[in-house]
């Protein structure tokens, strides 16, 4: 854990939410980004495997 | 089946996701990589691809401040630990440029610097717009059965936390 040195405003920022599926944004950050400045996405996948490719993939 | 028209699961939750980040006014980009495959064959590929993209989108927006899931993930999905480093190798290309961002890494363990309260009908209401991955209540909200199938995301419906790497510090 870092320790500040000044407080941290997150309504200062302009916020790049960094995610890998559609949906992680609003289940992770939503509230995050929406005390932002300005906020944006990022979502790297097509989010095109299922729940059943999931657990597939995670047993590999 | 008139007016009906059936879409493949990665364009499904594309349409999802447009209207879930517009309704909240986030501008979005979609990287389109391979689903579940992140953090495989392909992955420093991945990570440099996801990491440079990243950088592009700092210096459009003007962007001060990146949110990742976090070292582990948050839930352990490889996929979002691939991100996670993706956005240190994105950080670690603007410091090497002389610009850097802060760093929001979503805490598991509820023990970070910076937390943001839910407003839980706000979230439930945004869930529930990617009716494709989540169960809904006949009200339209996400189904309270889900948390409990999925008990690690519970804390997410009442405040999210953060460690925070300021731009500027040590990594």
């Amino acid at each position: 854990m870092n320790t500040l040195t000044t407080p941290f405003n997150i309504s200062e920022h302009r916020v790049l939410s960094a995610s890998a599926h559609p949906d992680d944004l609003e289940m992770m950050n939503l509230e995050l980004l929406g005390e932002a400045e300005a906020a944006f996405a990022y979502v790297a996948t097509d989010g095109g495997a299922s729940t059943v490719d999931y657990a597939r993939s995670s047993l590999c | 089946m008139p007016g009906v028209h059936f879409v493949d699961l990665a364009t499904r939750r594309r349409i999802e996701s447009e209207v879930a980040l517009s309704t909240y006014g986030i501008k979005s980009h979609y990287g389109e990589l391979p689903d579940g495959h992140l953090a495989k064959w392909h992955k420093d590929y991945y990570r440099h691809i996801m990491g440079i993209t990243l950088v592009s989108l700092v210096h459009k927006h003007d962007i001060t401040a990146i949110a990742t899931p976090g070292a582990t993930g948050f839930d352990g999905h490889p996929d979002h630990i691939a991100v996670h480093h993706a956005a240190i190798t994105a950080r670690d290309i603007l410091r090497s440029n002389g610009r850097d961002v802060t760093l929001l890494e979503l805490n598991a363990e509820d023990a970070g610097e910076l937390v943001v309260p839910v407003r839980r009908p706000r979230k439930l209401s945004a869930l529930a717009l990617h009716a494709s991955q989540m169960p809904l209540t006949p009200a339209g909200v996400l189904d309270p059965a889900f948390l409990q199938q999925y008990p690690v995301y519970t804390p997410l419906l009442t405040h999210e936390t953060y460690n925070i790497t300021p731009a500027g510090s040590a990594s």
